[in-house]
């Protein structure tokens, strides 16, 4: 694994702050810039994180990925600036589009009133846009002027970026299907999200073509101007039933001022399950949306959109354009990481062929391995040491594994993707074979990390501060010699069952919780929330230690306890509050006596990964 | 169409729609109660309780049952009911696994299953750590050569994260062990325990737990079964929390359009500390009395009783 360190210095990039990070891959914001030009540029690096290198298919789809997205140029598709390698590591820069997913204004619109959606015009104007780049794509050529036959494959709102400028980006051609791929799917592998599958996608005798996508295009035709979507809580293989019988619910009529029986006639169309009854082509459906959008007044401009991004979600709009100019004038990037920071694992040097081998197999549910294809079917008794064993039996965790911990079961190796197969071995049939290719499809699709490569993270994060560290408790060990303590008998064997510890304290809300509001008296809570940037950027470099991540961890405490604690105009609850992720920067602590509504408020510098600890005595 | 296809819709057809969510506990183990009574209450739908006891049959049976009516969603707690739930029942009912020590080793992995794990984060544990231990700077780790497992790396890329001087040594038997584990103690500030059968046997933990003492480090271990055993501390899941992460993962595979598979298992979000006073006086460790605001429970050394 890579040390997440921000900002430092990548190649050609400096890395500002993580975006996203996945099983397989992290997403940071980066930076190009010239001093000596006064020349910036945003941009996204997208990068198979090391330990994942060993994985052909998935360095495979990346290296599609990057191959694919290389030959766009298209003013709707995030465009990829640089593929290569540095420091061992695949990575992809891409464009950095200053905006969140289409999922998320939705989200931002009925979040400001339940149950509302995008005006028509705005909803209309996107699909035009994501038409436009699929347009492009289906009909690009490579260099050498061959056909590439793109199918995005995977059209959702989550491929779907909307910038605070207006913009449309389509995204992630991660799934694409060209001709030029390597790794050329099979009817066995299943890609693309299923709420948005084309019915030819799922059976495998069907070639795909452009008109996939156009389906998806209808799915979000309908969702975005009637709110509804014709798969809505079904799990994906009642999706699967309901594409493959044509049996897709009516849609219900698209309200005023849009005309519903055209709408529906549109939708109708593009939803057909034979695709040569559908639009031949993108272009084709936009025009029909242009029909659509001309009774309302056409569809919206870029200046319409960004005006309504900004009414929408006012919130992430802020958070973005503080964000970029804080790393505009951030400190320079500091030097490169030395080899040795960045640890892997690789680092330990472990042996690749010893996981068969691996004790840790031990745990398995022995009795349960009822393949013979998986290991050994072994004694049942939830004892610790009924079956010989090579090794010593280990000290783990107090549940049932603990008790089968003893005898010597030889586990497959159930990695990302062959861990569905070996299911399948269980299984046996052929139905749970196909189920399993879903699986497959799904981790191929989920693992290599889903946040979209330049999705806008809105600014949970903020640059590591180097201001001295927030006052903590010292808890000395004392220096004078003590007494050698004797060694005492060995622990107690692990009997079956563990213990029942002690009454656990309360601990905080849920985190679904909705916040509180804040204290009415006497006055509201500091200024600097999380979500503000650092009031004064940093203009030196950063501490010469590797930050992993972009939050540290509030403890704060109080005598009498039962104080409440707000930071940011949010209640984190009452003391003893601890470990609670606060983005790195300065903090107000407002702790607030409920009884009598006395505030006291201490300062707290939040490190990376570091605890910050402030306590109050009344 | 496929014939796979054809037998994959099949499946699809004898799914009926269910009303409650089944919980499937792997053994009548104590701590399964508080992850399934913070679940019950968060997710506010009714629930029903599987004991599988630990019995395969038992659990077929059971796993057969659901399949006939099926609910609307499974919790499976523990590794024995994940399994089940992975391999016996059908691909259209979510679940959701949790109190499973490394899932990937039981091939917990598909559309339909994601889960809560057990790992705590380390940042998240160091904190904890550094909190109640602030001097510490060098910190030492034990792992096995055979041990391949992501936590390790992640757990010393975090100790470096923060500042710390971290020696991870890789033994490949007990004895091994504890000559590393003697030269570890005398060269480090603390030693950090990560869950490895090979290192961690009775033995080798009696003898670092002897080494720590003997040079005044603290130990950080994994489980309260360690703390219990002579551990200065430890920063593991709160198993209620536990629970209500489950419950969110449920209700969000249930209200939105999402497939558990796609979701990836969720890291605890909440620590349990513990920690061994007996251990603390006998190393010299002081602790503000307002930090212990911050431990959820000590106990005494049962190893010395």
């Amino acid at each position: 694994m890579t040390t997440e360190s921000a900002p430092r210095r990548y190649g050609d990039y400096v890395l500002l702050e993580s975006l996203g990070r996945g099983g397989m891959s992290a997403v940071d914001l980066a930076r190009r810039s010239v001093d000596s030009a006064n020349y910036v540029r945003f941009l996204v690096i997208k990068r198979i994180l090391r330990k994942n290198h060993h994985d052909p298919t998935f360095v495979r789809m990346f290296m599609d990925e990057a191959r694919i997205n290389a030959e766009l140029q298209h003013e709707n598709i995030a465009q990829v600036y640089d593929f290569g390698e540095n420091g061992g590591e695949w990575y992809l820069a891409m464009e950095y589009v200053p905006g969140v997913d289409l999922r998320q204004i939705q989200k931002a619109v009925a979040k400001q009133q339940p149950g509302s959606l995008l005006p028509p015009r705005i909803a209309l104007r996107v699909l035009h846009d994501v038409l436009s780049a699929l347009q492009y794509a289906h009909d690009r050529v490579d260099t050498y002027g061959r056909p590439m036959r793109i199918v995005h494959r995977d059209v959702n709102p989550r491929n779907i970026m909307v910038s605070v400028r207006g913009e449309v980006k389509l995204i992630d051609f991660g799934v694409a299907k060209a001709d030029t791929r390597h790794d050329q799917t099979t009817g066995q592998t299943i890609k693309g999200k299923f709420a948005y599958m084309a019915p030819e996608q799922i059976d495998s005798d069907k070639p795909v073509d452009g008109r996939a996508d156009l389906f998806a295009v209808g799915l979000l035709l309908q969702e975005l101007l009637t709110g509804t979507h014709p798969f809505r809580h079904l799990t994906e293989i009642q999706i699967i039933h309901r594409l493959m019988a044509d049996r897709i619910e009516p849609m219900p009529d698209a309200p005023a001022p849009l005309d519903a029986a055209a709408v529906r006639d549109v939708r109708d169309r593009i939803l057909s399950a034979d695709p040569d009854k559908r639009h031949p082509d993108a272009r084709t459906l936009q025009a029909d949306l242009v029909r659509l959008a001309a009774p309302l007044g056409g569809l919206a401009s870029s200046a319409e959109l960004a005006g309504f991004f900004r009414r929408a979600d006012p919130d992430t709009a802020a958070r973005i354009a503080q964000r970029l100019q804080h790393w505009k004038d951030s400190r320079p990037a500091p030097a490169p990481l030395r080899p040795e920071q960045v640890d892997d694992g690789d680092s330990l040097g472990l042996p690749d062929d010893t996981w068969a081998s691996d004790a840790r197999t031990h745990e398995v549910p022995k009795d349960w391995d009822a393949s013979p294809d998986l290991g050994t079917v072994a004694d049942s008794a939830p004892s610790a040491s009924t079956v010989a064993d090579p090794l010593p039996a280990p000290l783990i965790e107090p549940t049932e594994d603990s008790q089968s911990a003893s005898s010597v079961v030889l586990a497959p190796e159930p990695r990302r993707g062959l861990s569905v197969a070996a299911a399948l071995g269980i299984g046996g049939g052929l139905g749970l074979l196909f189920i399993g290719g879903l699986g497959v499809a799904f981790l191929m699709m989920s693992q290599p990390d889903k946040p979209p490569p330049v999705h806008d993270a809105s600014a949970q994060t903020r640059p590591v501060d180097d201001t001295p560290k927030a006052p903590v408790p010292q808890a000395k060990v004392p220096e004078e010699d003590a007494a050698t303590a004797p060694e005492a008998p060995p622990p107690t064997p692990k009997s079956g069952r563990p213990k029942k510890t002690g009454p656990k304290p309360k601990k905080a809300e849920p985190k679904k919780a909705a916040p509180e509001a804040p204290p009415a008296e006497p006055d509201p809570p500091p200024a600097e929330t999380k979500e503000a940037p650092p009031p004064d950027p940093p203009k030196e470099a950063p501490p010469a230690e590797p930050a992993t991540g972009e939050t540290g961890f509030l403890f704060a405490t109080s005598r009498p306890k039962g104080m409440e604690v707000w930071v940011g105009g949010k209640k984190l609850g009452v003391t003893p509050v601890r470990q609670h992720p606060l983005p790195v920067g300065a903090h107000t602590v407002v702790f607030r006596d409920p009884v009598s509504g006395e505030k006291i408020e201490q300062r707290v510098q939040v490190l990376t990964n570091q605890s910050a600890m402030v306590s109050v005595t009344q | 169409m496929s014939t796979m296809l054809s037998l994959a819709l099949l499946l699809a057809g004898l799914a009926q729609a269910g009303n409650s969510v089944a919980i499937l506990q792997s053994d009548e183990l104590p701590v399964y109660d508080a992850p399934i009574e913070s679940f019950s209450r968060a997710l506010g739908k009714p629930v029903t309780v599987h004991q599988l006891k630990g019995d395969k049959e038992r659990a077929k049976r059971i796993a057969a049952d659901l399949t006939s009516d099926p609910p609307i969603a499974v919790l499976a707690l523990g590794a024995k009911a994940a399994w089940i739930a992975q391999n016996d029942l059908p691909k259209t009912i979510p679940v959701v696994y949790a109190q499973v020590r490394d899932p990937d080793r039981y091939g917990l992995d598909g559309v339909h299953l994601t889960g809560v794990r057990m790992e705590m984060p380390p940042a998240m544990v160091l904190a904890q750590f550094r909190l109640l231990a602030p001097n510490v700077q060098r910190i030492g780790i034990l792992v096995s050569a055979s041990n391949k497992d992501p936590a390790i790396a992640e757990a010393i890329a975090a100790a470096k994260a923060v500042g710390l001087t971290v020696k991870a040594q890789r033994v490949t038997s007990e004895r091994d062990a504890r000559r590393a584990a003697a030269q570890m103690a005398a060269t480090n500030d603390a030693i950090w325990l990560l869950p490895d059968p090979v290192v961690l046997t009775p033995g080798t933990f009696h003898f670092v737990r002897g080494q720590a003492l003997r040079n005044r480090i603290p130990l950080l271990a994994y489980s309260e079964a360690l703390v219990d055993a002579g551990a200065l501390l430890c920063v593991a899941p709160d198993p209620s929390a536990i629970g209500i992460q489950a419950a969110e993962l449920v209700a969000r595979i249930l209200e939105e359009d999402v497939t558990p598979g796609v979701i990836d298992p969720v890291a605890p979000n909440q620590a349990r500390v513990v920690l061994n006073v007996d251990v603390q006086e006998s190393i010299g460790l002081r602790i503000d009395p307002m930090l212990l605001d911050f431990v959820d429970q000590t106990v005494r050394d049962k190893a010395d009783r």
